[in-house]
């Protein structure tokens, strides 16, 4: 019976809901033992964080919810001196209000940066995944069970959806974690997390014209995986969904045109090949 | 008691005071019956605003759904849509079934490629042809990068309806100014930020968050530069409905401002024959500040009050 967070990023565009419905919850509501109340500004359980890829006219912006990831092996919960911090059957990590001293260990340890200090109360706090509201306290009339930043996603069980491991299987089958490489095991997924891309339009100087239906490939030169896309109307192409870290050979085909190879382009970032020149051949 | 009307939902609202009047101001209502009776009419006619919100309530058609004491306790209404509302016809769609009877609201009754109504008040004014076509720039308005202008004003500034506020509704809510698309915190200060791509950043020695000077012949404001790759080199960003909070008094009115209200910089003039600005595009140029400098000239401005949350507000300007 594990609660899971799955998020997907290819619906989220960023209305910012989840995180101001966060606050709407848990500033100025004491949710003892569950969480004290979170200052007015400066705290973000649930935050939204921003990230613009690629270069003017190839960008795409992601917006990216992050929270508390509620690992399974939650290098906060062994740092804490005062065993203030703990996780629950249903696989939410707490911090009792009442045991933190303030040592500000947890915050050191979490990789994800999302444990906050209180400078006022002196505790460290984070997001409870309102697990007062799923244990029935503080709700509403006729509100649901679920995380407020849930209830409050507009895109209705899409963007962001909250429930049993067992039930989301299926979801998370599609989906991934933040840094697997944190071995914390986090019990929130995502879907879409940004893959770099390959970008850039193919023209004809001579003609003054984009070229359409050019094939691009990229080979990624250490596992020789190949990716491939084909110039569009307006002479431009996107190689999605790459891998991180690469080094790719791009090539560009037409049966009209002299091939142009681009050798070694790294994927350290997306990246935005710009307007690419064919030359035909005579 | 007001009404709302948006197309979906008709809403009466009873509207209750939120905050005692502050030193002598006045209501809407109570500024008109002060003007009234000072011209020698009583507004009131001898009733209270009570007794005439009653009246409103009664003739809105509110009053056929639910009493005046259920509309007391509730303070508001939606108003149900019209049972047969789908029996409506939508939009256009009388003139597209029988556009001869059907007529739209032009000479022809047609839709006019050629504005005859147009023409024929106005001939060919280039400004207003009657033919709609683009044109870089005309007699009353040149905010286009291929005019003259440009050389001295060379980036195109969009002046959007923000995201995070409506006009300047909403611009002092402090869990919105967290998001940084919707102020830039710089030295405990939310300024409005102005969007500018790389390029142009970098070939005027600006970085991201830093103060900029947004300006033309008009006006001047101050903003922090959100360096992005989301505007095209050439254009920069700034949103319209940021809260004045000058720095500078001056010929101009407003010589500065610290807010960012990019109203201070966008175009006035309507264009010809037709009551229409066209503010949400126009040439400005944008440079670096000193900040420190501009605290030292303007040690008042720079240091008033400020509410920790919401930046300048009611304490900053009311002494006392």
């Amino acid at each position: 019976m594990v609660k899971v967070w799955v998020i997907n990023l290819d619906r989220c565009n960023g209305c910012y809901n989840c995180q101001l419905a966060c606050k709407d919850e848990h500033v100025e509501n004491d949710w003892t033992p569950y969480a004290k109340s979170q200052p007015d500004t400066g705290q973000f359980w649930m935050k939204i964080v921003e990230m613009e890829r690629g270069s003017i006219p190839k960008v795409k912006v992601t917006y990216l919810p992050l929270l508390c990831q509620h690992c399974d092996n939650a290098p906060c919960i062994p740092v804490c001196p005062t065993k203030a911090i703990y996780k629950r059957a249903d696989g939410l990590v707490l911090t009792d209000p009442a045991k933190c001293i303030g040592c500000r260990a947890c915050l050191d340890a979490c990789p994800y940066g999302v444990i906050y200090f209180n400078d006022s109360l002196k505790i460290a706090q984070k997001c409870t995944g309102c697990a007062h509201l799923l244990d029935g306290v503080g709700l509403g009339e006729g509100q649901p069970r679920k995380p407020r930043c849930v209830d409050s996603c507009p895109h209705e069980g899409q963007a962001m959806i909250f429930g049993e491991y067992e039930e989301l299987k299926d979801l998370i089958a599609k989906a991934e974690v933040l840094h697997p490489e944190y071995g914390t095991k986090p019990r929130v997924y995502y879907i879409g997390l940004p893959k770099p891309f390959i970008a850039g339009e193919v023209y004809d100087p001579e003609e003054d014209e984009v070229v359409e239906g050019a094939t691009v490939t990229a080979v990624d030169l250490s596992s020789g995986r190949t990716y491939s896309a084909t110039t569009d109307e307006f002479g431009d192409f996107w190689l999605k969904n790459l891998e991180w870290n690469k080094v790719y050979q791009v090539s560009i085909e037409h049966p009209k045109y002299l091939t142009k190879i681009i050798g070694a382009v790294s994927t350290t970032k997306d990246i935005n090949l710009g307007s690419i020149p064919l030359y035909k051949k005579t | 008691m007001a009404d709302s009307g948006n197309g979906q939902f008709a809403v009466l609202h009873y509207w209750r005071r939120c905050i005692d009047p502050i030193g002598e101001s006045k209501s809407d209502v109570e500024i008109i019956e002060e003007v009234a009776r000072r011209l020698g009419y009583d507004f009131t006619q001898g009733k209270t605003h009570d007794e005439w919100a009653r009246i409103a309530f009664e003739n809105s058609g509110v009053a056929e759904y639910i009493s005046w004491e259920q509309f007391l306790e509730k303070k508001y209404f939606v108003v149900p849509p019209d049972p047969k509302w789908k029996e409506f016809p939508l939009g256009m769609r009388p003139f597209y079934e029988n556009p001869e009877k059907e007529k739209l609201h032009t000479k022809s009754g047609k839709i006019e490629f050629f504005a005859q109504w147009l023409y024929e008040n106005f001939g060919n004014d280039p400004e207003r042809p009657p033919v709609a076509h683009y044109i870089p720039y005309g007699k009353t308005w040149q905010e286009s990068r291929f005019h003259e202008k440009a050389k001295k004003y060379p980036l195109l500034d969009m002046s959007n309806h923000q995201r995070w506020r409506e006009h300047a509704n909403q611009d002092d809510s402090m869990w919105l100014q967290e998001i940084p698309t919707h102020k830039m915190w710089v030295d405990g200060y939310p300024y409005q930020p102005m969007w500018i791509h790389p390029v142009d950043a970098g070939k005027r020695g600006i970085k991201h968050g830093d103060i900029v000077k947004v300006y033309n012949d008009r006006g001047a404001i101050l903003c922090a530069a959100y360096v992005t790759e989301r505007v095209r080199p050439g254009t920069v960003y700034v949103d319209h409905g940021a809260r004045l909070d000058p720095v500078e008094l001056g010929p101009r009115g407003i010589e500065l401002d610290r807010g960012g209200a990019i109203n201070l910089v966008c175009p006035k003039e309507n264009t010809t024959h037709i009551p229409l600005m066209v503010v949400s595009a126009f040439l400005v140029e944008v440079e670096k500040v000193n900040i420190e400098e501009l605290k030292k000239r303007y040690p008042g401005a720079f240091q008033r009050k400020l509410n920790p949350h919401i930046g300048p507000s009611y304490e900053s300007w009311v002494v006392g």
